[in-house]
């Protein structure tokens, strides 16, 4: 559709706070660093104990204790923050280095990134550009923030359920599924520079779960149009779409491998969901024999690490998170949440990821960190449901 | 909206057009014109998508949306929905009379459409249950087919679990696995 819907009135939110950062589950593990967080600033003391707190890596010092680290972030003008990390008795510097973002939220979360990568050489995700699925009008629509729900912006105004958006690997343009404009299920595109959206694949049937190949030069979606939904692919325009396998099953939530060469996707091709793998040139389908359950979906490869990919399982009447390991050959869960723990999200270190909580009563995105098990809730009360996130880690 | 909803079967036509010439089967007739009546506004047209190099397949059986799907001109209610199982899309034997009561409603009216809207209970995923409601509706869309209905006349929608009751008892979970036969005016 050439009518070009810009998007109107980019709502703009009070930077939301971490208020919560639910119980930390602290595990035995001689890799856990004890840190001090310092700020002069209350809000970016609190923000930095948040993001240190939900890191698997890291425990904050107590009144007691005695840290290995202390990370100082110091304000310096309006965008910029100043990390200073200290060691030892008396403190000794060992880092001093500077960092602006387009706001001080922005500048302090690469500070900590940097903190991160420095004492223990994981590539951090503090400094993320999350997309997720609000409802808190009533209605499913598109958003983004920062990790820690900062600088909220609600991107689609639409009152037609939009879900699933996903980024570009460049950060640019988000990718989602919504009824918009033709009451059927269509895959629409969001440039996040010129504030525009589009239409992406809009043909007869079902058209969803579109994600951008790592390269960003191809997207995996899944079109229903010639019978019932399969894997097809398309460029970054959503043209010279292609079919990669035509199976009597229902597939979905295509995902791709680290180097662009292949895909993991759900399928019920032999009765209930299961993962299977699929060349991003096509042919048939293969079984992932994740040996954990009789309802495997939602497959998101690791982006950082090759041999993992995340799933969501059915257990005991509830859903949770798992990761397979394709050297191990085996499944493992991950998460314990009460309620159902669903559509993980891997972060850019390969260790954390996003999921959402779900109850009847509530959506929340939570973080997890799939070493210890420790899981920190994101997103505030104040933004009512919120589910699908998705993750963009700015490579500067 | 209003502005695509008023163009749209216009585009739609010029789609047709646009395909007419590499597509090897028959066109099937537009049911969007029928459905929505002629559109105006012919300068619009060729700004709609260049369809040209949409697909890299040449048997390629997609086609562009050739409509949309506006509450206005839907009838609910008017016809029995049909349930299914946890996690299936079969057609249940006790169902089967409904789409027999439905089969001969369209003998009836020959001039009527249908919307077949696939739906899932809020357990699950949502672009499993997304897929799942699509197969459902293609499901009853078959069975009707064999029961001599023209499938031109059979529109398909999926709701996934987008309307699903959440927390919902056990009896509303399986009011959820549905497919709502809705009548176009």
């Amino acid at each position: 559709m050439a009518a070009v819907v810009l998007m109107a009135g980019l709502a703009s939110m009070a930077g939301a706070q971490v208020r919560d950062i639910g119980d930390i589950t602290v595990e035995a593990e001689r890799d856990v660093l004890l840190v001090r967080v310092e700020s002069p600033s209350d809000e970016l003391q609190r923000l930095a104990q948040g993001a240190f707190g939900a890191h698997g890596r890291f425990r904050l010092a107590g009144r007691g204790d005695t840290p290995q680290f202390t990370f100082r972030f110091t304000p310096e003008g309006d965008r910029g923050v100043d990390l200073e990390i200290l060691s030892g008795s008396p403190a000794q510097s060992l880092l001093r280095e500077g960092f602006t973002g387009t706001t001080r939220r922005q500048a302090l979360l690469r500070a900590g990134d940097r903190a991160v990568q420095r004492t223990t050489g994981l590539t951090g995700f503090f400094a993320s550009r999350l997309a997720f699925v609000g409802a808190r009008t009533g209605f499913r629509e598109i958003y983004t923030s920062d990790l820690f729900f900062g600088e909220v912006r609600q991107l689609t105004n639409d009152r037609s359920e939009s879900i699933m958006p996903r980024w570009s690997p460049d950060g640019r343009y988000l990718l989602y599924t919504s009824y918009f404009q033709t009451g059927f299920p269509d895959i629409f595109r969001i440039d996040t520079v010129a504030e525009r959206r589009d239409p992406f694949v809009s043909l007869q049937g079902t058209n969803t779960g579109a994600r951008f190949s790592p390269d960003g030069r191809r997207v995996a979606m899944i079109l229903s149009g010639e019978g019932n939904p399969d894997v097809y692919v398309s460029n970054a325009e959503g043209r010279q779409i292609r079919r990669l396998a035509r199976t009597p099953g229902v597939e979905a939530t295509p995902s791709w491998s680290p180097d662009g060469n292949r895909l993991v996707v759900t399928s019920d091709l032999a009765g209930r969901p299961q993962l299977y793998l699929l060349a991003a040139t096509g042919g048939n389908l293969q079984r992932i024999a994740t040996d954990i359950s009789g309802y495997c979906a939602e497959p998101d490869w690791n982006p950082a690490d090759p041999d993992l990919i995340a799933f969501t399982i059915a257990q005991a009447g509830r859903f949770q998170v798992a990761v397979y390991s394709f050297s191990e050959r085996r499944s493992r869960v991950v998460t314990t949440e009460a309620g159902d723990a669903i559509e993980p999200h891997w972060l850019a270190d390969g260790r954390h990821l996003l999921y959402t909580a779900r109850t009847a009563a509530s959506e929340r995105i939570m973080l997890l960190d799939t070493i210890t098990g420790r899981a920190t809730r994101l997103s505030p009360d104040s933004l009512g449901k919120c589910s699908h996130a998705a993750a963009h880690f700015p490579r500067r | 909206m209003k502005y695509a909803t008023r163009f749209l079967p216009l585009l739609a036509l010029a789609l047709a057009v646009v395909f007419s010439g590499c597509q090897r089967r028959p066109e099937r007739p537009n049911p969007a014109q029928t459905m929505m009546g002629p559109g105006s506004g012919a300068g619009l047209a060729g700004q709609y998508v260049d369809t040209e190099g949409l697909f890299g397949d040449l048997d390629s059986e997609l086609r562009p949306r050739d409509g949309d799907m506006g509450p206005d001109n839907q009838i609910r209610g008017l016809l029995p929905s049909v349930f299914f199982d946890f996690d299936s899309s079969a057609i249940r034997s006790a169902e089967r009379p409904k789409l027999e009561e439905v089969a001969s409603y369209l003998r009836n009216n020959p001039n009527t459409r249908l919307l077949l809207e696939g739906h899932c209970d809020w357990r699950g995923t949502t672009e499993y249950n997304l897929g799942l409601g699509d197969r459902r509706a293609n499901s009853v869309r078959s069975y009707l087919v064999t029961l001599g209905v023209n499938t031109g006349r059979l529109e398909t929608l999926s709701k996934g679990d987008l309307e699903a009751v959440v927390g919902g008892t056990e009896e509303q979970m399986a009011r959820d696995r549905r497919v709502e036969v809705i009548v176009l005016r």
